[in-house]
């Protein structure tokens, strides 16, 4: 058998009455970035704080390198975290925060004083040791943190919302750091999340994770591609969503039948029964828009109204009122012939092709 | 119509010498050359010269000193554990245990100098020094726990549990990362016991036994036989010793002292 | 551990006087005579408390309203009585009030009146004595409640037309109202039972609450009896306590 980096065997955890932890196991790879994603909430920090040994949970077993952790508190465990808001030692500077596991350990003053550099070197805050915690900015605090745990070389990293106190443009800077730092380290990377763009663009694995439960797993593409649940669509940014009935199906291409006044085309390569209650979630940028009725070739057209447009650079967001309160979004490249954009109270067609529509059944 | 500006600033300055004038009428007073009235008679300093000549003044000063002293590091290091049992474990009966450490600070004095009192004579322990210094760390130890307790509870439990990730036992743990963040909460409650003890009469005067006589003892009755210009010079004393502790204090750590009062209120 | 020597002792008082005397010395409690203290000592508290609330609160607004400067330093003031010895102090007034002080050298001095007026020794020298003693204890709450009202909230007040009074009457005197009874409670209960004002201000003349146990204690002897008063103090105190905590959500400041 594979020795996983870290192994959940049907932990549970409450906290009171609530559960917040519920029957969940996970594999994480030696070497992996494994992202947990979940509103808060969720019980996703739970799950670190029970790696971490912070917590102990009440029904279930841990592993960490195919050792139980069960009796082992948090100060022998392998692993090391990088808190939420860091937690850094406000009375020691940031040589002495990140000296602080060795100390404990005992190790010599020139090892600690050699790692401790060699670790500043490496989240290049280098030249800021004797700094106090509050001297430096979010993003130094944000790698102080960082080295405090790397130092120890622990053989999982735990980070809990690491990114999460930083503004969008430090966060981007730091998700290309942080990837870099990993592939210098080697360790094993646990990450919390409820940030989906990052943790979709850090992980080798992602967990998505509700009320306690994981609801999949998969590599960052498998989960974008083909959620297993509509929660999971929704999650992580798939906002374009119809409930309906298969009518007919020929084993690739089904008809669903809408509420609406209209009826949808799409591929699943799943069984399915007549009748059977689906949800169909088509990408923002999957979906085209025309000036007209006429098809193009795609095997849907639903005519809209443009409710909003927005734009970040790149791209047009465009708010889409279809029938009855049914509101997408198009996500469109920006288009270099004014002929291809749209205005706001504009008459549009919103098409895709079948194989962009994913039916989900729950 | 008055200005309100005017209103505020006249009542405020009001109330400002009245908190102030006595005091500074005591001090200028102390170096009356005149013993007797109010008159002033030129300067001199032969009260404060009396006074260095006054042998019980001394041991009564050297007992203030010994009981402050006591009182506060026992008060501390008390209350800091119990501080730490009481924030940090679940304890059984807490809100009895709360409202039991409350209720010292809210009663008036007298009765915590009466119940003490009592209390001793019950175990029938003969008054003297020690029975002061008990009293003392009683009225002390609530107030030290109380400080600390708020340090503690605004303290980020996070903080322990990375120092708990990074290896450090619970002993380390406390040692290297409570302890410190306490500090000022420590000191400031160390200073702030000690000059309350220094000072304090009424739960002094129940449980002092003879030969325990404390300053403040000395003051009262020296003020009961007769005001003489040498109480003057003593009171000014006093008053001048506090401003120095305070001046100290806030030399030492700033302006932490404000939070301090504020964080006990909030209790 | 010593805290439950606290709590034992403060039950102690109960303990103490059941043992030896029964119900006699409870009896002997509503005596008018004693009836009459606990007025006095309920009285003087008041007033003692709203007068401290009437001189506090201006200077606590001038302080938490102060340029940032010079705020730590005012507070600071406020607070050093509280660090200054409470016997010196009330002697201070000793010094001022009796009939060869202060005020009445400058009175005669100046030919207002001819005989010393007679103010020590009178309930109005307790008075002053308390006010004075306890000022600080109302100002510092109140300071540290008026500073947390955000001064954008008088400006939106002056915006909508009001004057400076009802700014204070109608946004700032609410707004600090939890001030007001931390205030309140912190003056009144230490002024009920106290023993050091009454004591040296008063003479004998002037009983109240504080100087009666210490006479029934340590003049007197009559122990049970004296921690009967005490026990009906105590009784008064958590009174306080409970219907100010009940309160403070409900009554206004006024």
């Amino acid at each position: 058998m594979e020795e996983f980096a870290v192994g959940l065997r049907k932990v549970v955890k409450f906290h009171g009455d609530t559960i917040a932890v519920d029957d969940v196991s996970l594999d994480m790879t030696k070497g992996e970035f494994f992202s947990i994603l979940g509103p808060s909430g969720s019980g996703k920090t739970t799950t670190l704080r029970l790696i971490a040994g912070l917590d102990r949970p009440d029904q279930g077993e841990i592993f960490i390198q195919g050792r139980s952790m069960n009796h082992v508190p948090p100060h022998q465990r392998p692993v090391n975290m990088v808190f939420q808001n860091y937690a850094l030692f406000p009375h020691m500077t940031v040589y002495h925060n990140v000296a602080f596991g060795l100390q404990m350990r005992g190790h010599s003053v020139t090892e600690i004083k050699s790692q401790v550099g060699e670790t500043l070197e490496l989240v290049k805050l280098h030249e800021k040791p004797h700094r106090y915690p509050t001297q430096l900015s979010g993003g130094e605090q944000q790698r102080v943190a960082l080295a405090r745990a790397l130092v120890n070389r622990p053989a999982i990293l735990l980070l809990d919302e690491p990114l999460g106190a930083l503004d969008q443009q430090l966060r981007q800077e730091m998700q290309v750091e942080l990837k870099e730092i990993q592939a210098r380290v080697q360790s094993t990377f646990v990450c919390v999340t409820h940030h989906q763009e990052e943790a979709l663009m850090l992980s080798d694995r992602v967990a998505v994770m509700d009320r306690g439960q994981i609801l999949q797993v998969g590599t960052p593409q498998e989960i974008y591609e083909s959620p297993v649940s509509t929660f999971v669509a929704h999650f992580i940014g798939l906002s374009n969503s119809v409930v309906g009935r298969i009518s007919n199906y020929d084993g690739t291409m089904c008809t669903v039948m809408t509420p609406y006044r209209f009826s949808i085309q799409a591929t699943t390569p799943k069984d399915h029964s007549s009748a059977e209650e689906v949800t169909v979630i088509v990408r923002p940028e999957r979906v085209h828009l025309s000036p007209g009725p006429k098809h193009d070739g795609y095997d849907n057209s639903l005519p809209a109204l443009i409710n909003k447009v927005s734009f970040n650079g790149g791209e047009m967001f465009y708010k889409l009122d279809l029938q009855d309160g049914l509101v997408w979004t198009a996500r469109v490249p920006m288009a270099l012939r004014p002929s291809h954009r749209f205005q706001v109270g504009q008459h549009v067609y919103v098409q895709w092709h079948a194989d962009h529509g994913l039916v989900l059944t729950h | 119509m008055i200005k309100p500006r005017w209103v505020l600033l006249m009542a405020s300055v009001g109330a400002m010498l009245f908190l102030y004038a006595p005091v500074f009428l005591l001090i200028i007073f102390s170096f009356n050359a005149s013993p007797m009235s109010v008159r002033w008679e030129g300067l001199s300093f032969q009260w404060y010269l009396q006074l260095l000549g006054d042998h019980a003044l001394f041991e009564a000063t050297q007992n203030s000193l010994l009981i402050a002293l006591t009182s506060t590091v026992c008060a501390v290091i008390m209350g800091t554990g119990a501080a730490m049992v009481l924030e940090r474990r679940a304890v059984r009966g807490v809100r009895f245990l709360n409202a039991a450490l409350v209720l010292p600070l809210v009663i008036p004095e007298i009765l915590m100098g009466v119940s003490l009192l009592l209390f001793f004579v019950m175990i029938q322990v003969p008054l003297g020094l020690i029975t002061v210094m008990i009293g003392h760390i009683a009225f002390n130890l609530p107030l030290v726990i109380l400080v600390i307790r708020m340090r503690l509870r605004k303290l980020d439990p996070l903080l322990e549990e990375a120092a708990r990730d990074l290896g450090a036992s619970a002993w380390q743990t406390f040692r290297w990362v409570t302890l410190p963040l306490l500090r000022p909460a420590i000191i400031g409650s160390a200073l702030m016991a000690f000059t309350i003890s220094l000072d304090d009469f009424v739960v002094t005067f129940f449980t002092a036994g003879p030969g325990a006589t404390t300053l403040p003892l000395k003051v009262f009755s020296m003020i009961k036989t007769g005001i003489t210009p040498e109480i003057n010079a003593l009171s000014a004393v006093l008053v001048m010793v506090s401003m120095a502790l305070i001046g100290l204090a806030l030399i030492l750590q700033g302006k932490p002292i404000r939070q301090k009062i504020e964080g006990s209120y909030q209790g | 551990m010593v805290m439950f020597g606290i709590s034992f002792a403060t039950r102690g008082i109960y303990g103490g006087v059941e043992w030896i005397f029964s119900w006699n010395n409870y009896i002997r409690l509503a005596d008018p005579l004693y009836g009459n203290i606990y007025l006095r000592s309920f009285l003087f508290a008041g007033l003692t408390t709203l007068m401290c609330l009437v001189l506090g609160f201006p200077l606590a607004y001038a302080i938490a309203r102060a340029p940032q400067r010079w705020q730590p330093l005012l507070f600071i003031l406020v607070l050093i009585p509280f660090w200054t010895n409470f016997l010196v102090r009330t002697y201070a007034w000793f010094f001022i009030l009796r009939a060869d002080g202060l005020i009445n050298s400058m009175f005669m001095g100046m030919g207002v009146i001819s005989e010393p007026l007679e103010i020590l020794y009178t309930d109005l020298a307790v008075f002053i004595g308390l006010v004075y003693g306890y000022l600080p204890f109302m100002v510092v709450p109140l300071v540290i409640v008026i500073e947390r009202i955000p001064r954008t909230l008088e400006e939106a007040a002056k915006d909508l037309y009001a004057t400076a009074w009802s700014t204070v009457w109608r946004v700032i005197l609410p707004l600090s109202k939890p001030g007001i009874i931390g205030g309140c409670v912190l003056v009144f209960i230490p002024t009920l039972g106290a023993f050091i004002t009454p004591y040296l201000l008063g003479g004998g003349r002037s009983m109240l609450l504080g100087t009666l146990i210490q006479q029934e204690f340590l003049v007197i002897r009559d122990w049970p009896f004296g921690a009967a008063i005490s026990f009906v103090l105590m009784g008064m105190v958590l009174l306080a306590l409970l219907v100010t905590r009940k309160h403070a959500e409900m009554v206004g400041p006024s």
